[in-house]
């Protein structure tokens, strides 16, 4: 029995060594990635560069704030963190690190974040568990036994291996284009918009949304509240839901729900939520436009 | 607490700890608390139906030794069935019961307006309750005395490695070993641990994985083409089979742990070369209670009706095991047909056997591959009933395919992680079916060979299991 | 009627329900030995052999039959 007691023991050694050597060689490589979501993790928890005009979110975000396009026009620096599929628990960590190092001029959310209650995305953020204090916070809050899983090296870049390696191009300080649809009929434009979801905010979100936008509202900086345009009615309790805690917390909103210049052109959504980037220059217009009367720039 | 959560990772060495505290004659004491905290750490008031169902069994099949009278016998026999059996009636079929009966009331319309209610499935009921009633089957068929000990047919109900989804076991294989001089050896913690690693393998680098492309493309099945749905369908056999084969090696292993053995519930199923074999190989446990507490009596009874009752036989049995799976639509036609293949089997087999002798189909290579794809491809047909939510959603399933095409939808890096794990799987099962004491890796007379494979699997597990609580199929049932 | 009487009887009723000529019956034969002995022929096997010997099974004594020389003791106990 001793024997096989050794024998066990050893095996879990190794199973950690082997686990620590790889674990770390992966990590090297999640570092260099060219996979954009991920790059954009490493920009915000690792290489903050003090960026003036900050953008928070996930997809909807993504694909619609052109930073350089705000930079040219503003002479001001500007990066979007945005991170597809992305909810609060991994906005709000970032936040605190980014505010760590710096306190941007402009910070913008997107209040779509509001309608993501779940939490699977975090495991984006493992990468950064060990080093960053905001991360651990939050990851041991929502799932307090992950912290024994990832003493493992290799448990933290589970899932993502692939991915590292997946390397896709058009990452411009964080914005991701997308090419319009050529399949999109001209006809569309005239059919009304369907009732809008009606979407469950957690309180736990909700809770988590607030705390967002206090800590980025005492830090001094310009904060909105972005309601993206989507192609549905908005739900009207939803919206008010977004505007009470814009209000509560002194954030401005910046409300494209019912923005009929964009709403009625359907060449400009690739799908219900996401402009693709025609639609996103005229986005940037109105919002440069909104900072320049908000004196920010 | 399921065997992938880190409960258990706790739960199970402190079980081994107390055991090996324990002298040797009150170890199934140990076993059976063992049981119970593991069963009311997940549902406490469900404990005491468990409990219930125990006393009932003793109490009846004491009754069955102790009476002389046939007919008595089977008279505690039937009340103890039909005792152990309502409840799981009432869960599992209450709310469909309930709606049909709405729905008849509805027609009239006399339907009032009462509150609908819905009940919490008893996790494992399905598979303890059929163990209580083969042990009544088996006491009055005399294959097995009626347990004196109250404590050990409790334990043989509750027994914690099988309670949540088997395998179905008999009294006349566990009670004798609960009541022997159970012993911790090394020999059977390596064989036991074994178990465990590649379990754990099946359900979380291949089950796990696969359930998030499958689920993606069946959880949203008018937004696919007919050609992506096929492709997920072909793929869904694989799914399950990992997931409850997993499952079972888990338990299978953590029996051996605690110095019992527990019967295979698979017997790499992927390598039948026609449905009969198949059901000789997959699910064994659930289809060899059928066979023995369903069909044989069935087809007993209606063996003057020749070949049509053998037939008859076979689709009750099958849409039995069909309902059991669930109180749907779509699980009575999967019970169909199974019954179907099976019995078009059985009425082609002569002609069959004739052909396969005298061309020696048999031993053609191309032959076996034709038979082992038509069979899992046949499989994979029934399967979509087991997938599909509703009946609806089965039929939309078979519409697509057939006419709807289009270009694949592939989650590549979801399937590229998969394929790794699949093929690993496929390897292994392909070796032990066509080279069984070659190329052996766990079990390799050089100790560093095995070694490096005990590790590469649990490295894999680690690195590219689905470790955030993927879930188990079999585990409402 | 004599042992070896009856184990010719049956080997007839084997060998027809089978479709195999030349099989040749024995103590320790089992399903396992004989292709196209499975739980779906096994009961016309039986239906058959009731037929031929003129007698009745009761349920219990099938599964008593482990092999072919049960089968012959449950037969015997039957016709006597």
């Amino acid at each position: 029995m001793k024997l096989f007691i050794g024998k066990l023991l050893l095996f879990l050694v190794l199973i950690f060594a082997a686990d620590f050597l790889v674990g770390n060689i992966i990590g090297g490589f999640h570092l260099k990635t060219n996979n954009i979501n991920l790059q954009n993790a490493n920009y915000g928890f690792v290489n903050y560069n003090n960026d003036d005009i900050v953008f928070f979110g996930a997809s909807e975000v993504s694909h619609s704030f052109i930073s350089n396009k705000v930079t040219e026009e503003t002479g001001l620096s500007s990066f979007n963190l945005a991170s597809d599929g992305c909810g609060i628990y991994y906005q709000y960590p970032l936040l605190k690190t980014v505010l760590e190092k710096h306190i941007p001029k402009v910070i913008l959310i997107s209040a779509h974040q509001l309608t993501q209650n779940d939490s699977e995305y975090i495991t984006r953020m493992y990468p950064y568990y060990k080093n960053n204090e905001y991360v651990k916070q939050m990851v041991d809050t929502l799932h307090p036994r992950e912290s024994i899983k990832l003493a493992f090296q290799g448990y933290v870049y589970n899932s993502q291996i692939i991915r590292i390696f997946d390397g896709r191009n058009d990452n411009a300080k964080g914005y991701v284009p997308l090419s319009p649809r050529t399949d999109i009929i001209e006809n569309e434009n005239l059919i009304e918009l369907p009732e809008g979801k009606v979407y469950e905010v957690s309180d736990k979100t909700k809770l988590y949304f607030t705390k967002f936008l206090e800590t980025a509202v005492s830090s001094g900086a310009t904060v909105y509240v972005y309601v993206p345009p989507i192609l549905e009615k908005i739900n009207q309790s939803y919206l008010n839901t977004v505007k009470s805690i814009a209000n509560e917390t002194g954030a401005k909103l910046i409300d494209f729900s019912t923005d009929s210049s964009l709403l009625e052109r359907k060449e400009l959504f690739n799908d219900r939520i996401h402009l693709n980037h025609d639609g996103a220059i005229i986005l940037m217009d109105k919002f440069i436009e909104r900072l320049k009367k908000d004196g920010v720039y | 607490m399921v065997f992938t959560s880190l409960n258990f990772l706790l739960f199970f060495p402190a079980v081994i700890l107390l055991f090996y505290i324990t002298p040797i004659k009150y170890r199934w004491t140990t076993l059976l608390v063992a049981s119970y905290f593991f069963y009311l750490n997940i549902e406490p008031v469900f404990g005491l139906l468990t409990a219930l169902i125990t006393l009932s069994t003793y109490f009846f099949t004491r009754l069955i030794d102790k009476v002389k009278d046939d007919k008595q016998k089977s008279k505690y026999m039937y009340i103890n069935i039909s005792i152990v059996l309502l409840p799981l009636f009432f869960f599992k079929y209450f709310t469909a019961i309930n709606d049909g009966i709405f729905d008849i009331l509805e027609l009239y319309e006399m339907r009032w307006v009462l509150p609908k209610i819905t009940f919490l499935l008893p996790v494992g009921i399905s598979f303890y309750t059929f163990m209580a009633i083969g042990y009544t089957i088996d006491v009055y068929n005399e294959e097995v005395e009626a347990e004196k000990n109250i404590g050990i047919v409790a334990l043989f109900i509750s027994f914690f490695p099988l309670i949540l989804s088997g395998p179905i076991e008999r009294a006349k294989n566990m009670i004798p070993q609960f009541k022997s001089d159970l012993k911790l050896n090394p020999a059977n913690f390596s064989i036991g641990l074994k178990l465990m690693l590649w379990g754990y393998f099946m359900k979380l680098v291949v089950a796990d994985r696969l359930a998030i492309y499958v689920d993606s493309v069946y959880g949203n099945l008018a937004n696919h083409n007919g050609d992506t749905i096929l492709f997920t369908s072909l793929l869904y056999p694989v799914q399950v089979y990992a997931d409850l084969g997993g499952y079972s090696l888990i338990a299978i292993g953590v029996s051996k742990i605690l110095g019992l053995d527990v019967m295979p519930n698979f017997k790499r199923p992927f390598f039948a070369t026609s449905m009969a074999e198949f059901w000789r190989r997959w699910h064994m446990s659930l289809i060899t209670w059928l066979t023995d507490y369903v069909y044989t009596p069935l087809s007993f009874s209606f063996r003057k009706y020749g070949v049509s009752g053998i037939v008859l036989a076979l689709m009750v049995t099958f849409v039995l095991s069909g309902v059991w799976h669930g109180a749907t639509l779509n699980f009575v036609v999967w019970g169909v047909l199974q019954g179907l293949f099976l019995s078009v089997e059985a009425l082609m087999n002569k002609r069959k056997t004739k052909m396969e002798n005298r061309y020696k189909l048999k031993s053609n290579f191309l032959y076996v591959i034709f038979s082992i794809g038509i069979t899992y491809f046949l499989f994979s047909i029934s399967q979509v009933f087991g997938r599909a939510v509703t009946f609806e959603d089965s039929i939309a399933v078979f519409q697509k395919v057939l006419f709807e095409r289009g270009s694949l939808f592939l989650d590549k890096t979801t399937l590229a992680y998969a394929a790794i794990g699949i093929s690993m799987l496929l390897l292994s099962d392909f070796r032990d079916e066509y080279f069984p004491k070659k190329f052996l890796l766990f079990n390799n007379k050089h100790f560093m060979i095995r070694l490096t494979s005990y590790l590469c699997v649990a490295l894999l597990i680690l690195w590219i299991g689905i470790l955030n609580g993927g879930q188990f199929i079999y585990f409402k049932f | 009627m004599e042992r070896t009487e009856l184990i010719d009887k049956l080997t007839t009723i084997f060998r027809a329900t089978f479709d195999e000529e030349s099989l040749v019956i024995s103590d320790e034969l089992t399903a396992n030995d004989v292709d196209n002995w499975d739980s779906l022929t096994h009961m016309i096997l039986i239906s058959e052999i009731e037929k031929g010997f003129d007698i009745k099974f009761r349920l219990k004594e099938l599964n008593k039959m482990k092999n072919v020389g049960a089968l012959i003791e449950i037969i015997t106990s039957k016709i006597d």
